[in-house]
């Protein structure tokens, strides 16, 4: 199989706005015009601006040495507008001399991210990204949030039903916090009391999906369970197509609502998102020469579901569910006209949280889902389950923290070990040491980066 | 009306304490019990809401120091106490919450909440034994929770004697956990209150763990009068078995600013200030 350089690399350059993107300029001129919006006093009080430096280095397990030499400026700016509004801008300025998390430069982002949340880039080592930036305010009982910014929604730890508002990037897979991982997007963001709960609207019109890494990234996709495999005895070229994303506004706009409360000791939510999901499946299409051309498949989906939480003396009880009308899988039947199915999935977490005193908690999590319909040659099976255990301890007045994370997929039998121990040298100052451990089988999620083990190292300061 | 009768409560019992906290000279002729001295201590006005911001000095044995600052907000609904805290320094803290519901039967677990910016998510945290250390403080929950005040129903109170401390006459009162349960919830074994009747405080405090040994002692450092209300402003904590203590001030007390109901959800913790 020869791959062929990606041909939708060079970013074409926006000569026109299209009514999406002046939807989301719209919110980010409301962001930054609050004031006058809500006929308040535009001059800038309070001014606040802080920041965090962080570096850290990954040393690869298995082989080629370095795997990233991370330096990460962080700054925060935060200031009021009038009485009642509030603007946070938040910024991330990063250089990586090592350069295989992103080796092209810059990488395809058109691919994945809308013209208005799209990084800048300093050559092929550096990048520039407005993280976040917008406005709060309070209009009556209502708390409005308007610009770029990251929702998160249900309860549980690192697997995910209901959190998928904000798409990830997988520049490091799943690796880093979600706080660094989630991609925020430019929407608007209500907020307002009702009969004892509080109802949240959603609107965002941010076309972004999820990042993942091209061919050749040290975390570029290979399993069989996200990468189409090509046939036995394929001799042709595989060409990857420009992705053609939803880019109408209104009408592919994400829409969400979420109702939650506090009831009886329970923590819940009810939730519905209207969106696109945030993996597009790559579909194939045999081209005339006998060529396969790969593009990304967009599919609309509701996503219906709630969450629950409780605690009981020391054990505190997580849940989430829900079920999405449709969610796109690979199938290796050669039958199948794209190599792409959609399917209705039931998916639910349970996690339970031990809680032995202050310093010390223990959590254990089930993830599972299921797909209502699963054609021949599916690369994922009807059920899935995933398991984590966490454990974790602080010391010293809360000066050290260690912590274990492992994750099992059940079906493909791989796993992720994550080790974590960090230092507060002083209070500004955090060191951290951990490992990065991939187990098992390489045609699944964990174990297709059984050659991505690494040792991680990190410095960070915050002023 | 619960917020009446809570008042009438209140007014009754400060009309009782202040016959209960009378001087040591007094309490030679009239010899108050240990009892009625932490009464006493528990019927002090705390007023129905306050904000304030709060300072941790947080020291190692090896003499190094770190700040962290928090803005909090507590209100009475009816018997219950509602207090929400937001850390705003060090940076790499700030924006951290914690909300907790205080419920007015002992037996009744707080309820609590943790927003951990990293997570961006407020997650639900089970009540903490009361004896565990409040976010790496020297303070536990149950120190923290009660502002200087005392369950009562934990302890078995004895008045031993009086001392002087800082120039000031004070009761001293013993307290024995009820049982054993009890004594390993908080942590204690024995506890020694100097009480100031004046300001029905205690200006120093020894604490003694399980095993009898001295574990560590809380001292009054600075008590103000702010909005008609005695309020300790500074407090000193040094624990003997790690070396570690936490010097911790209140700075911006008020009692009179009104605090919003609607501060007390989990949608501002995540919210922020």
């Amino acid at each position: 199989m020869r791959i062929q350089p990606n041909r939708w690399r060079t970013l074409r350059p926006c000569t026109r706005v299209s009514p999406r993107a002046f939807a989301v300029l719209l919110l980010a001129w409301l962001s930054i015009q609050p004031g006058e919006v809500f006929s308040q006093s535009l001059a800038p009080a309070n001014a606040d601006l802080r920041g965090v430096l962080k570096s850290e280095l990954a040393v690869n397990l298995s082989a080629d040495g370095l795997q990233k030499a991370d330096i990460e400026f962080e700054p925060e700016l935060t200031f009021d507008l009038g009485d009642s509004i509030r603007v946070t801008a938040i910024g991330r300025l990063r250089f990586d001399p090592v350069d295989k998390l992103e080796p092209s430069a810059p990488p395809g982002q058109a691919q994945s991210r809308s013209v208005v949340s799209r990084r800048w880039f300093v050559g092929d080592r550096g990048d520039f990204e407005l993280r976040e930036f917008y406005a709060d305010a309070a209009i009556g009982a209502a708390f409005l949030r308007l610009g770029k910014q990251q929702v998160v929604w249900g309860q549980a730890d690192g697997l995910r039903v209901l959190d998928v508002v904000n798409p990830l990037n997988f520049r490091e897979f799943i690796l880093p916090e979600f706080e660094d991982r989630r991609i925020p997007l430019w929407m608007a963001n209500v907020e307002a009391p009702i009969a004892g709960a509080t109802v949240q609207f959603l609107w965002i019109p941010d076309h972004t999906f999820n990042e993942t890494p091209e061919l050749g990234a040290v975390y570029a996709f290979s399993s069989r369970r996200v990468v189409p495999q090509a046939p036995t005895g394929f001799a042709g070229a595989v060409l990857f197509a420009p992705a053609d994303r939803p880019d109408r506004l209104i009408r592919d706009d994400d829409y969400g609502v979420r109702l939650s409360g506090f009831s009886g000791g329970w923590d819940w939510s009810v939730n519905y998102l209207f969106h696109y999901g945030d993996s597009p499946a790559p579909a194939r299409n045999v081209l005339n020469n006998g060529d396969i051309e790969i593009a990304p498949a967009f599919e609309r989906s509701h996503l219906v579901g709630g969450s629950a939480s409780n605690a009981f003396g020391k054990f505190t009880l997580r849940a989430e569910a829900g079920y999405e009308t449709a969610k796109q899988y690979l199938t290796s039947d050669l039958r199948d006209a794209d190599g792409v199915f959609a399917t209705g999935e039931f998916a639910y977490v349970l996690g339970l949280d031990y809680q032995h005193d202050a310093d010390t908690i223990l959590s254990a999590q089930l993830f599972q889902s299921a797909l209502a319909h699963v054609p021949a040659g599916a690369a994922r099976d009807r059920l899935d389950a995933t398991f984590s255990f966490l454990a974790r301890r602080e010391f010293r007045n809360d000066t050290i923290e260690a912590k274990v994370l492992y994750l099992h997929n059940v079906n493909d039998g791989d796993g992720l070990v994550q080790v974590e121990v960090s230092y507060d040298l002083t209070g500004d100052t955090r060191l951290t040491a951990g490992a990065d451990l991939f187990i098992g089988n390489r045609d699944g999620l964990f174990g297709q980066f059984d050659k991505a083990d690494r040792l991680i190292f990190g410095i960070e300061r915050g002023f | 009306m619960a917020k009446l009768l809570r008042k009438w409560a209140k007014a009754a019992a400060a009309a009782w304490a202040a016959a209960a906290a009378i001087t040591v000279a007094e309490a030679q002729e009239a010899a108050p019990t240990g009892l009625d001295i932490m009464q006493a201590v528990n019927a002090r006005e705390d007023g129905d809401q306050v904000s304030r911001r709060i300072r941790f000095e947080l020291t190692d044995r090896r003499g190094k120091t770190r700040i962290e600052e928090t803005v909090g907000y507590r209100r009475y609904f009816g018997d219950e106490k509602r207090t929400i805290i937001f850390y705003t320094e060090p940076t790499n803290i700030r924006g951290t919450g914690f909300l907790t519901f205080d419920y007015p039967d002992p037996a009744a677990d707080d309820d609590q909440w943790l927003y951990l910016p990293a997570l961006r998510k407020v997650r639900r945290i089970s009540a903490s034994d009361r004896g565990d250390y409040f976010l790496g403080t020297d303070f536990t929950y149950e120190e923290v929770k009660k502002e200087q005040k005392v369950e009562l129903s934990d302890y078995d109170f004895t008045r031993t004697g009086e001392e002087t401390v800082d120039g000031v006459a004070a009761h001293i009162v013993e307290g024995t956990p009820v049982s054993e349960d009890v004594a390993k919830e908080l942590g204690y074994s024995r506890v020694v209150w100097r009480i100031d009747p004046a300001i029905r405080m205690s200006r120093r405090s020894d604490y003694y763990d399980l095993n009898g040994n001295q574990l560590k002692t809380i001292t009054l450092e600075n008590v103000e009068t702010i909005d008609g209300i005695v309020t300790a402003t500074g407090l000193f904590v040094e624990n003997h078995k790690t070396g570690h203590s936490t010097r911790f001030t209140s700075i911006d007390v008020d009692y009179e600013a009104e605090v919003d109901e609607r501060l007390f959800s989990q949608a501002r913790l995540r919210r922020g200030l």
